[in-house]
C-alpha cells in the first residue's frame, strides 16, 4: 500500500513536469511529434530508474553519516556528487548499450546525451535523499516519476501534433500556443490532488 | 566551515571524479566498436540534411550503404557533382551522373480561378480536407493549398501563395521527392531541372465541365501540340501532357488560350516578336550565282565576286561568261532592292 501511494503520487499527483516543473526542457523540446517523444520517454525511464538506484546507494553508503564506507557526514555534497555520478553513469551506459544492444542504442541512443544532466533525473535523486527513502523505495520512486514524465510528454506531444493542423492565430503559432497548452495540461493534472 | 571540511569536500569530489573518469575511459577502451573510418568520411561529404531522397533513413544510413557497395553516390539528389566525385574517389567507385530533378505542382488554378464552393473549417491538411466530400475547391483535381506538401518539405522549398496554391521554388528544391507522396490529388511530379516550360493542369475533364470548375484548366484544344510539332506534348484524354524526356519549345506558352502552360518559376519568357521575314524565291539569277533566294546584298556581292574569279581563272578571255554573271548580279540586286528591307544607308552611299 505504501508503494502504491508512492507510485500513484509520483505519476499523477506530484507529476514531475506538470506540478513540480522539472524537466521542462525536453518537455518542450522533443514534443513536436509522438515518435521522438516516445524515444525520449523511454530514455528518461531508463536513465531515471538507474540513476535513482545508483545515487541512493551512494547516498546510503558514502554520504550519510552512518554509511558503511565513510563515517563522516558528507550529505552537503549530495547535489554535487549526484550530478557527476549521473553524468558518468549515462556515459557508461551509452558505451555499454552501443556494444551489447545496438538495437536499443538505435532507439534511445540520440536521447541519452540529452538527459545526462536533466533536472528531472537529478531532481528524483535529490528528492529521494531528502525524503530519506530506502534504496528500493528510491528506485521505485525514480521509476514512477519517470513514468509520470513519460505520460506528460506523450499527452503533450499528441496534443501538439493536433495543434499543428489546427487554425491558430498567426501570433500564437508554434511555441506560444504550446506554452498555453502546457499550462492548461498542468491545471488538468491539479485535479488529481487528493488522490494519494 | 573549517579547513578540514573544505579539504574533505575537495578531496572527495576529486576522488569521485578521478574514479568515474577512469571507469569511463576503461569502458571506452574495452567496449569500443570499430567502425569503418570510410563511413564517417563519406558522411562528411554528404549534405547531412537527412531528407531521405536517396531512399535510406538518413545520411548516415546512406553512407553505410555506399561503403557496403552496390549503391551509387548519385542517388543522393542533393549532393553536388564535386562531392559525389570525391565520394567515388574515396570508395573507388565508377563515377556516374544523374540529371537533377525538381518537383513541380501541376495546378495553377488559384482561389480566384477556381473558387471554393463551400466553407471548409476542419483540420488544416489536404488529406483531411479530401476526406470531407472531396474537399471544397470547385475543381476536383486542383491544388487545395492546405500545405501538406509544404510541411513535408525538409528544405522549405514549397510556398503557399496568397491565392491559396502551392508553388515549388526550383532554386531551393533538390528533388528529394518527399512531397510527391503527400498530395492526395497526385499533383506533384519530379521533372528534370532543365525543363523550362510546364503544363500546370491535371484535370482530365472535358472542356465544358472544366470551364465551370476553373478558368485556367486545360480544355484540350490541342493548340500546344500543333505548336510543338513533335511528340513532346501529347493528349491524355482531354488533358495535354508534357513528355519531359523531349524538350518542348517555349512558344507553346503563347498559344495556350487558358494560360495554363507556364514557364518555370523565375524563368522569364519573352515571346519572339513575329517579323515577316523577307523572302524571295530562288530565281534563275540566284541559281547562276550559286545561292539561295536572298535579299542580303552582301551575300549576293560575295557570291558574284567568287563566280567572276572562278570564271576568269577558267578562261580569262571569256567576256561572255562575266557579262552573264554581271547580268544575274544586277537582277538579284534589283530583287533585293524591291523586296528587301535593308536598303543601304545614305551615309554609306555618300562615302562610296
Amino acid at each position: 500500500m505504501e508503494y502504491l501511494t508512492l507510485v500513484v503520487g509520483a505519476i499523477l499527483v506530484n507529476n514531475f513536469v506538470l506540478s513540480k516543473f522539472l524537466g521542462i526542457c525536453p518537455f518542450l523540446g522533443v514534443s513536436k511529434n509522438t515518435k521522438t517523444a516516445m524515444g525520449m520517454a523511454g530514455a528518461v525511464v531508463f536513465v531515471m530508474t538507474m540513476a535513482s538506484f545508483v545515487t541512493a546507494l551512494i547516498n546510503k553508503f558514502i554520504l550519510l553519516p552512518d554509511g558503511a564506507l565513510v563515517k563522516a557526514d558528507l550529505s552537503y555534497l549530495q547535489t554535487l556528487s549526484f550530478i557527476v555520478v549521473i553524468a558518468s553513469l549515462v556515459q557508461l551506459v551509452e558505451v555499454l548499450l552501443q556494444k551489447f544492444s545496438p538495437s536499443l542504442y538505435q532507439s534511445l541512443g540520440i536521447f541519452l546525451p540529452l538527459i545526462t544532466t536533466n533536472c528531472a533525473v537529478l531532481g528524483a535523486a535529490v528528492i529521494s535523499a531528502q525524503e530519506g527513502h530506502s534504496v528500493i523505495k528510491a528506485t521505485v520512486y525514480g521509476f514512477a516519476s519517470a513514468l509520470g514524465f513519460a505520460l506528460a510528454l506523450l499527452l503533450f506531444s499528441s496534443i501538439r501534433e493536433r495543434l499543428d493542423l489546427a487554425y491558430t492565430p498567426k501570433s500564437f503559432e508554434g511555441t506560444p500556443i504550446a506554452m498555453i497548452t502546457a499550462g492548461i495540461l498542468a491545471m488538468v493534472f491539479m485535479g488529481f490532488a487528493g488522490l494519494a | 566551515m573549517n579547513l578540514e571540511t573544505l579539504m574533505t569536500a575537495v578531496l572527495f569530489m576529486a576522488g569521485t571524479g578521478l574514479t568515474l573518469g577512469l571507469i569511463i575511459a576503461l569502458a571506452n577502451k574495452f567496449f569500443a566498436i570499430e567502425e569503418d573510418p570510410r563511413v564517417e568520411q563519406t558522411e562528411d561529404l554528404l549534405p547531412g540534411a537527412n531528407c531521405g531522397g536517396c531512399g535510406y533513413a538518413g545520411c548516415t544510413a546512406f553512407a553505410k550503404a555506399l561503403v557496403a557497395g552496390g549503391v551509387e553516390p548519385s542517388k543522393c539528389p542533393v549532393n553536388s557533382e564535386e562531392a559525389n566525385s570525391a565520394i567515388s574517389q574515396l570508395l573507388g567507385l565508377e563515377l556516374s551522373f544523374s540529371e537533377p530533378h525538381v518537383a513541380i505542382i501541376k495546378c495553377c488554378g488559384d482561389n480566384v480561378e477556381s473558387p471554393e464552393k463551400a466553407l471548409y473549417n476542419g483540420v488544416n491538411d489536404c488529406k483531411s480536407a479530401v476526406l470531407v466530400a472531396g474537399a471544397t475547391k470547385s475543381c476536383q483535381h486542383g491544388c487545395l493549398g492546405l500545405a501538406s506538401c509544404s510541411r513535408a518539405c525538409p528544405f522549405n522549398a514549397i510556398e503557399i501563395n496568397d491565392k491559396g496554391i502551392a508553388i515549388v521554388h526550383p532554386d531551393i528544391c533538390v528533388g528529394c521527392g518527399k512531397c510527391v507522396e503527400t498530395c492526395p490529388r497526385h499533383l506533384i511530379d519530379l521533372v528534370p531541372k532543365s525543363a523550362n516550360v510546364h503544363i500546370l493542369c491535371n484535370s482530365p475533364e472535358k472542356a465544358p465541365l472544366q470551364r465551370k470548375a476553373c478558368t485556367k484548366g486545360c480544355i484540350g484544344c490541342r493548340k500546344c501540340i500543333k505548336e510543338a510539332g513533335d511528340d513532346s506534348v501529347h493528349m491524355q484524354g482531354f488533358l495535354a501532357v508534357l513528355d519531359y524526356t523531349k524538350k518542348a519549345p517555349m512558344s507553346i506558352i503563347d498559344v495556350c488560350p487558358v494560360k495554363c502552360i507556364q514557364p518555370t518559376l523565375g524563368v522569364e519568357y519573352v515571346p519572339e516578336p513575329k517579323k515577316a521575314a523577307p523572302s524571295v524565291k530562288t530565281l534563275p539569277c540566284h541559281t547562276k550565282l550559286g545561292i539561295e533566294g536572298t535579299v542580303d546584298k552582301a551575300v549576293i556581292k560575295k557570291a558574284f565576286a567568287q563566280k567572276v574569279a572562278a570564271a576568269k581563272a577558267e578562261s580569262p578571255d571569256d567576256k561572255e561568261a562575266v557579262a552573264d554573271l554581271t547580268k544575274a548580279f544586277k537582277a538579284a540586286n534589283a530583287l533585293a532592292d524591291k523586296f528587301g528591307a535593308e536598303k543601304p544607308a545614305p551615309a554609306e552611299v555618300t562615302n562610296a
